[in-house]
């Protein structure tokens, strides 16, 4: 059995066990070996409690991890660039942007008495992903057009995407400033990257993207992967390499925003997970593609154990404990790229 | 334009933003009262607005001229306390003394201080292996604030007392600045502005290559490290203050040499006309968002962020004023 194989069934394990470990810890600890009884059976208050809470939850974390992971994947093939990820070209930020901006137009047209502790209930359900697909793709082709200068500089469209997400946080934070005070706490809550209260409606909200996305990556993902040459020599095998490109960044973009669109704006997975699968020395891309979907749920559902462990009762949002990875990760990618300059 | 006209427009633009932001909010004030003194509008101004908009002020001019101290420092014409990171780190520092010693910290700016320097030297460690190329400064400022931001969002979550306060601060603005605020505030401002107006001379020899500063008999490493202390001094004050606010020290100093003839742009001009131009920015966001028809204005940090991130993109587009 070659490495390529051995790590492609390993990974699914781990992602069982990470999701075990998810639906074991919290508030209140149970053990691992009745958690998977759980899961399928049982009306015990604890067994209600993984199906209810835990479940819905850990699938969340593991579909938007697979897809911020994968998002990254395409972008940084498909851009050749290293520092490519949803949160730092803006991608992110313009879906939680559409999101919010929608959300406070229509809390303060129907005025609702509820407290949705999850913001985006505020709107319905099978409006949530369009509407933050429509804002990421907006920003993405925002950042592109600014960024663009005859092509496209790697650091260049980092900075550009960066300065560019910094504006839309910026606007969203103002929309969420003129919320009622008792919203804005929980709305803060969800632009950090949260899985606060999720429930199975979220986890039908973010499947069929998940499915449809990642099922596309798959076609895209073999000819995308001839771009690992320049784009003449791609050319030359017979890839239309525009539209290839535009493909995937769209299909990154979609990606992304369905995964905002349940867990808010989570940083840094797509930019953490493709280098990770790449330092471990896959280099095949439907190999890396298969990786970054585990791996990217691995992630999430790790940093959210995390979070809601560090200090029972409170709870450390996913998001900014992705973050805290992925800032070293970013320093020292700037400093390997110039050391090979 | 010359130096002389250009710095009297903007010294009369910073004192109008000022009758403007005095005479602007919930309560309307005319200005003859406010000048006249006494009775309610005078009180208003005297206790609320005026130590706000002072807080403003001084914060925009400290934030210009961190800004031009970075910009001379790195020679980077992207040089930003904010987007150095120097900010973040600042916000951290005030935090984690927020947390640790709520009554103890004499100054909320001595931390933010401490912070900014291990911020920036970060910043400054990690874009000097890659060249200290413009953009790779940002980058690696990016990098650290990141970080820097994280551990002080997971710091704020865990001290429950003080949430929803700190996350208030770390947007950024002005609301609620007392003059207790503001005596925290001026020393530094105060202190480190005159100390860069002092050594004006050197900081024009400084935008020279080092080779050249080093023939009119400069140290020129020892100048930059102490140039950029100035500047951590001048941003982490403000920050400790007001909350992490950038671009202002970005554009401040741009916009400033745009508006001077090349022959004027030496640093005893541009110092105090980026500050003038500086406190104007930040007393006009103020001014405007408090002016903003809402039931809940937000900060001028959201503001100055919207408007200052645009600003940064066009000015540093290919056809855009500052080269990369």
């Amino acid at each position: 059995m070659t490495r390529s194989t051995a790590l492609a069934l390993l990974l699914p394990c781990a992602a069982l066990c990470a999701a075990l470990l998810s639906m074991r810890f919290g508030a209140v600890s149970l053990p691992v070996s009745s958690v998977f009884e759980m899961v399928f059976g049982g009306s015990s208050a604890e067994a209600t409690l993984v199906q209810r809470y835990r479940l819905p939850r850990t699938l969340i974390a593991l579909l938007a991890g697979s897809n911020l992971a994968v998002s990254g994947l395409l972008l940084q093939t498909a851009l050749r660039n290293s520092l490519a990820d949803p949160t730092i070209f803006g991608i992110s930020g313009g879906a939680a942007l559409a999101l919010v901006a929608t959300m406070t137009i229509s809390v303060a047209v129907a005025n609702p008495d509820a407290r949705a502790i999850v913001p985006t209930e505020y709107l319905p359900g099978t409006l949530i992903a369009p509407i933050a697909l429509l804002g990421a793709l907006a920003a993405t082709a925002g950042v592109l057009a600014l960024a663009w200068e005859g092509g496209l500089d790697p650091r260049r469209t980092a900075l550009t995407g960066v300065i560019f997400g910094a504006v839309l946080s910026a606007a969203t934070m103002g929309c969420i400033l003129t919320l009622p005070e008792a919203q804005t706490q929980f709305a803060i809550l969800w632009l950090a990257g949260s899985l606060y209260a999720r429930d199975m409606a979220h986890v039908w909200t973010i499947l069929p993207w998940a499915i449809a996305g990642l099922a596309a990556s798959a076609l895209v993902m073999r000819p995308l992967g001839l771009l690992r040459f320049d784009a003449t020599t791609a050319a030359s095998l017979g890839l239309p390499v525009q539209a290839t490109r535009v493909t995937a960044v769209v299909l990154a973009s979609t990606l992304a925003a369905s995964a905002v669109s349940v867990a808010g704006p989570v940083g840094f997975v797509g930019l953490l997970v493709p280098h990770a699968v790449r330092a471990a020395g896959i280099t095949e891309p439907m190999a890396q593609l298969w990786g970054c979907i585990w791996v990217g749920g691995i992630l999430v559902v790790l940093a959210d154990v995390l979070g809601r462990t560090l200090a029972v009762p409170l709870e450390v949002p996913v998001g900014i404990c992705t973050s805290l990875l992925g800032a070293p990760l970013l320093a020292a990618l700037l400093l390997r790229k110039e050391a090979a300059r | 334009m010359r130096a002389r006209p250009a710095a009297a427009g903007l010294a009369f633009c910073a004192v109008g933003c000022l009758c403007w932001n005095l005479t602007t909010g919930a309560v309307p004030v005319r200005l003859a009262d406010m000048l006249a003194g006494g009775g309610d509008a005078a009180f208003v101004v005297r206790e609320l607005r005026l130590p706000r908009a002072l807080v403003a002020l001084v914060s925009g001019a400290a934030l210009a001229l961190s800004g031009a101290l970075i910009q001379t420092a790195v020679r980077n014409p992207l040089g930003d306390p904010g987007l150095t990171g120097v900010s973040a780190g600042a916000a951290a520092g005030v935090t984690l003394s927020l947390s640790l010693a709520p009554v103890a910290a004499p100054t909320p700016v001595l931390p933010g201080i401490l912070g900014g320097f291990l911020a920036g030297a970060l910043t400054l460690a990690i874009a000097r292996r890659t060249g200290l190329s413009a953009i790779s400064l940002i980058l690696a400022g990016l990098a650290v604030s990141i970080f820097f931001l994280a551990v002080t969002s997971v710091v704020t979550i865990l001290n429950r007392d003080l949430t929803q306060t700190l996350f208030f601060w770390q947007i950024g603005g002005f609301i609620n600045r007392t003059w207790g605020d503001f005596h925290h505030l001026w020393p530094w401002c105060l202190g480190g502005g005159l100390l860069a107006l002092a050594i004006a001379p050197v900081l024009d020899a400084l935008t020279l290559d080092d080779t050249t500063a080093r023939a009119v008999g400069l140290n020129a490493h020892a100048w930059r490290a102490f140039v950029g202390a100035l500047a951590v001094i001048l941003a982490a004050a403000p920050t400790a203050i007001a909350g992490p606010i950038a671009f202002v020290g970005f554009l401040s100093p741009h916009l400033t040499r745009r508006m001077i003839d090349a022959a004027a742009r030496r640093h005893v001009v541009l110092l105090p006309m980026s500050a003038l131009l500086g406190a104007t920015l930040t007393l006009l966001a103020d001014t405007v968002s408090r002016a903003l028809p809402l039931d809940r204005s937000p900060p001028a940090g959201v503001l100055i962020a919207i408007l200052g991130g645009l600003a940064f993109l066009l000015l540093t587009r290919r056809s855009g004023a500052v080269r990369l």
